[in-house]
Parts: structure tokens; sequence; C-alpha cells
């Protein structure tokens, strides 16, 4: 009996801590999550609504830190493959420092996230992660690899684009070459 | 006085009030996404701002097209407007003809734009893409199509009026083209901020573009009025249109959502002030007879100076505020020379056809 009460026990102790995750963000959309272990024993649960990732191409994050968002701050450094600790750039984004000052997901208030956005290099970035409660901080970090960007190569869809304004170039320089003669003969004053 | 005005047929005048119209349009769906995107999010191809953008466009695709189609068979007295013939067969005047070809090219890039997301998805902060380029050229030359169109009438107190309004929604619509184009040109260079130096060419051109073609005060200072007729009003609407739409579809706002209107620091606010500086140096420069040239090139390099102290002051981009108050100076004044110098193309637009009987028969 004993033992059915400690598995009873157990089981809605799981039931209890799973309680977030019943409510997990952005169903069917977070197709892959990752585990940040934390300083202080408290791990983020970072969703992907694409995986694997890839340069260039947008995705939504969550950001999930045990014990839920309320009381806490979470500030996310993301450091491109070259180095650049503003490497997401994001829309309205707020900032301190380098650090993103991580809002809620706007079709999931329960969780921090970031909605739209792409990782625009490809290698392996590295998300920093600082939780503030209490005046205490806590600190993780994660590997995130970005494969290589969907569709034709950036040089070839480049050049496909600009394509049509060459003839447009070559046209509006000789057209300004032809009239230098009428430019030149304006009378420069100030009638009419 | 009646028989030294150009013909221009109806069709092509009111065609100039229509491109109007479909600019406005346009820029107000613009605008518009922008404040989307900013505030709520939630992207697709579909949404209320990109609707907006691309009626624009078809208005003023259409009314290029019909101006064509009724310039080839009119009879009578032939339109002033320079024109084209296309294809062997249609009579196409030349404002209609550039904004047909740009309102095509918007279309055919909007094509792309639509894979590009698909293949990319909807960031829109990871720079400028390849679609989103040849939106903002495509665009930019229904703009010079517009200003063309009024820049060969003039006849009218409503029609100069017309062109004040004109080059009032071109000076906020311009940003989007020229700071991509600074960007890509102006990045390599340090200590300043490219989309300073394009939104500073493009204020500059613009302003001594109206100096050069009214050749009067009245001109530059009017387009002062225009300019903050349509910032504030794109500022008043953008913002309320935004928290209109989110609710009706259901999406809330962003957490940082800025909630400030977005056409407020898109363009500097202070510029009417540089439409009016301009339009005194042109009073003093007719009564002293100083060549004109010389007050366009300072026009050009005061709306230079002016966009750098702008958003040097405003603090919202990453420059080193001598050398960019400098290159925007340097790039305005050139830009204001280059202004004067379209100026004196599109007035020959207007004196071609002088000779040319009153009848309009189209």
């Amino acid at each position: 009996m004993r033992r059915v009460l400690t598995a009873l026990a157990a089981a809605l102790a799981v039931l209890a801590g799973a309680g977030p995750a019943a409510a997990a963000p952005l169903p069917g959309e977070i197709v892959h999550t990752e585990t940040v272990p934390m300083s202080d024993g408290s791990p983020i649960t970072v969703g992907f609504t694409e995986w694997p990732v890839r340069a260039l191409q947008s995705l939504d994050f969550t950001f999930v830190p045990a014990g839920g968002i309320d009381g806490r701050t979470g500030l996310l450094t993301t450091v491109s493959p070259g180095g650049d600790r503003k490497g997401l750039k994001g829309i309205v984004l707020q900032r301190r420092g380098d650090a993103i000052v991580l809002p809620r997901h706007p079709r999931a208030e329960q969780v921090w996230g970031l909605d739209v956005v792409s990782l625009p290099e490809e290698g392996t970035w590295r998300f920093e992660f600082a939780v503030e409660r209490a005046g205490a901080t806590s600190t993780g970090a994660l590997p995130v690899q970005a494969i290589g960007q969907p569709g034709p190569p950036l040089g070839l869809s480049w050049t496909i684009a600009l394509l049509p304004w060459a003839p447009v170039v070559v046209l509006v320089t000789g057209g300004w070459a032809r009239t230098r003669a009428i430019r030149r003969g304006a009378k420069p004053g100030w009638s009419g | 006085m009646s028989s030294e005005r150009p013909h221009i047929p109806r069709r092509e005048v009111a065609g100039a009030w229509v491109l109007l119209l479909g600019y406005a349009t346009l820029l107000t769906g613009m605008v518009w996404d922008g404040q989307w995107h900013g505030d709520v999010g939630p992207d697709n191809f579909w949404t209320a701002p990109h609707l907006l953008l691309y009626a624009g466009t078809g208005i003023i695709g259409l009314t290029c097209l019909i101006v064509v189609l009724l310039s080839t068979w009119a009879r009578g007295p032939a339109t002033s407007t320079p024109s084209a013939t296309v294809l062997r067969t249609f009579r196409a005047p030349w404002p209609f003809l550039v904004g047909g070809l740009g309102a095509s090219g918007n279309l055919l890039y909007a094509g792309s734009d639509l894979w590009w997301h698909e293949v990319y998805g909807f960031d829109i902060a990871a720079g400028t893409t390849p679609s989103h380029f040849g939106l903002g050229l495509s665009i930019q030359v229904e703009i010079f199509a517009m200003i063309m169109a009024f820049a060969v009438l003039r006849r009218t107190r409503a029609e100069r009026w017309g062109l004040a309004l004109a080059v009032g929604l071109a000076t906020l619509g311009s940003t989007s083209a020229f700071g991509m184009v600074s960007e890509l040109i102006f990045e390599w260079l340090p200590g300043v901020a490219p989309r300073v130096l394009g939104l500073g060419a493009a204020a500059a051109l613009i302003l001594s573009l109206v100096i050069g073609l009214t050749r009067s005060w009245h001109w530059p200072a009017a387009t002062g009025l225009t300019f903050v007729l349509v910032q504030g009003g794109l500022s008043l609407f953008a913002p309320a249109a935004t928290r209109w739409y989110a609710e009706t579809i259901g999406q809330p706002m962003r957490d940082y959502a800025a909630n400030m209107p977005q056409a407020l620091i898109g363009f500097p606010v202070t510029y009417p002030l540089v439409a009016l500086l301009a339009g005194a140096m042109t009073a003093w420069a007719v009564r002293r007879a100083v060549h004109p040239v010389r007050i366009a090139v300072a026009a050009g390099a005061l709306a230079g100076l002016n966009t750098a102290l702008f958003y040097g002051v405003l603090g919202i981009l990453e420059m080193n505020l001598p050398v960019t108050l400098v290159a925007a100076t340097a790039l305005g004044a050139g830009t204001g020379w280059l202004g004067w110098q379209c100026a004196v193309l599109l007035r020959r637009f207007g004196e071609r056809g002088r000779s040319v009987p009153q009848a309009v028969t189209a």
C-alpha cells in the first residue's frame, strides 16, 4: 500500500511539475527543444519552430525557465560564429548592452520568446543566458548550430534581382550624356 | 497666356491625379506595414497593409496602361508631353511609360518576394533581401513617374499644389530605396551611418528639384507644408490602424512594442524647417539675382546637414556624428546639383508644346 501511495505521490509530483509542460507554448509549432543547464540548477528549455536551424531562415524561439517567467528577467546574448555579440537583429528588441531583454512570446504569453527571427550566419552560434531573480543572477549557454541557408546561393539571387536594372543604368547614363548640351545650354535664371 | 500653355490632354491631367492617389495608397500601406512589423509582427503575404500596398501599385499600373491606350487611340493634336512609341504601336507619354514600367517591376518583384518568404520566412530584420531591393527600386521608379506627370502640368494653381503634394509624398516615400541603395554603396565608409546619407540625398534631390522646377520661393516652402500633412497624417493613421487590425484578427501587441508612430523617425520631422529655409533662400536669391544653381546646391547641403543632425540627436543609428555630418552635407550638395539638372530636363517637358494649338481632343 505504501508503495502504491508513494507511486501515486510521485505521479502527482511529476504531473504537478509537468504543469507548465501541459500548457506547452505554441502547441504543434515547436518541433525541437534543448535544455540549457543554468548555474543555479534551474534549467531553461529552449523551443524551436524549425529544426535543424538554417542560416537566414526565420523561426520562432521560446525560452521557458523552470518555475516560469513570473518574477524573473531573462537576458539573451546571441554571439554569431564570427563573434558579433549582437548577431541576431530582430524587430523592436529591447537591449541591455549587447543582451536582448527577453520579451514574452506574442502568441504564448506565459513564456519568453522571439518570433520571426533568423540567424543570418552559418556556423555555431552561442546563446548566452542570464536570468535575474530577487537580486541573484544565474547564467548558462547553449551552442546552436545553423546549417547552410535554404534556396540558391545568395550571389545568384542578387544577380537575378539586379539584372533587370542593368539596362536601366545604361539607358539613364546614355540619356544623361545625350542631354548634356540641353542641361548646359539652359539659362540659369529665376524667371518662369 | 493660354496660347503659351503646353497642350496636355485631359487623360494625362486625370492620370496624374490618379497616380497621386495610387502612390498615396501605396505609401499608406508601406508605412502601416512598417508599424505592423514593429508593434505586432506576424506576417504573411496577404496582410491588410500588404494589400493596400499592392492596391496602390495596381492603381498606378492600370492608370498608366489606360493613359497609354487612350493616347494611342486619340485623334487630334498630339500631346506636348514627350512620348515614346512602344512596340511600333503604342504611343506612351514618358511619365506614364515610366510609371507603367515601375508598376510592372513592382508586381514582378512582389512575385519573387512571395517565393523568397516561402523559402526564408518573414524575418525582415536580417538585412535587405534581393526581392525587397527590387521592390524598393520599382517603387522609386513609380515615385519618379508621379513627379514627372506633375512636372509636365504646373499650369494652374491646383496643378502646382498637386506637384507640392506629390513631392511631400515622394520625400517620405523615397526613404526605402535611397536607404537600401546607400547601405549597399556606403557601408564601407567608417563612422558613417549609410542610411543617413541616403535619406539626406533623397531630401536634397527632391528639394532642389522643386526649386529648379518652379523657380519660386512659394513651392519649396509649400512642399514643407505638404510633407507635414503626409508625415502627420501617416503618424496618426499607422499606429491606430495597427491596433485596430491586431484587435480585429486577434493578435496581441508585442511586449516591447514602441507604440509610437514610426513615420516620425522614418524621415526627419525637422525637414519642413529646411523646406521653409530653402523657400527663404530662394526669395532672397531672386531679389539679389544670385545664381540659382548655388541655391539648389546650398538647399541640398542643408537637407543633408539636417538629416545627419536629426539622426545624430535621436541616437538610433550608430555613427560618428562629425564624420556623418560632413559626408551627408557634401553628398547633399552634390545631390542638390543633380536635382537642379533633373529640373532643367523636366522643365523642357512642359516647354516643348507651347506652340501647339489648345484644342483638347482627349
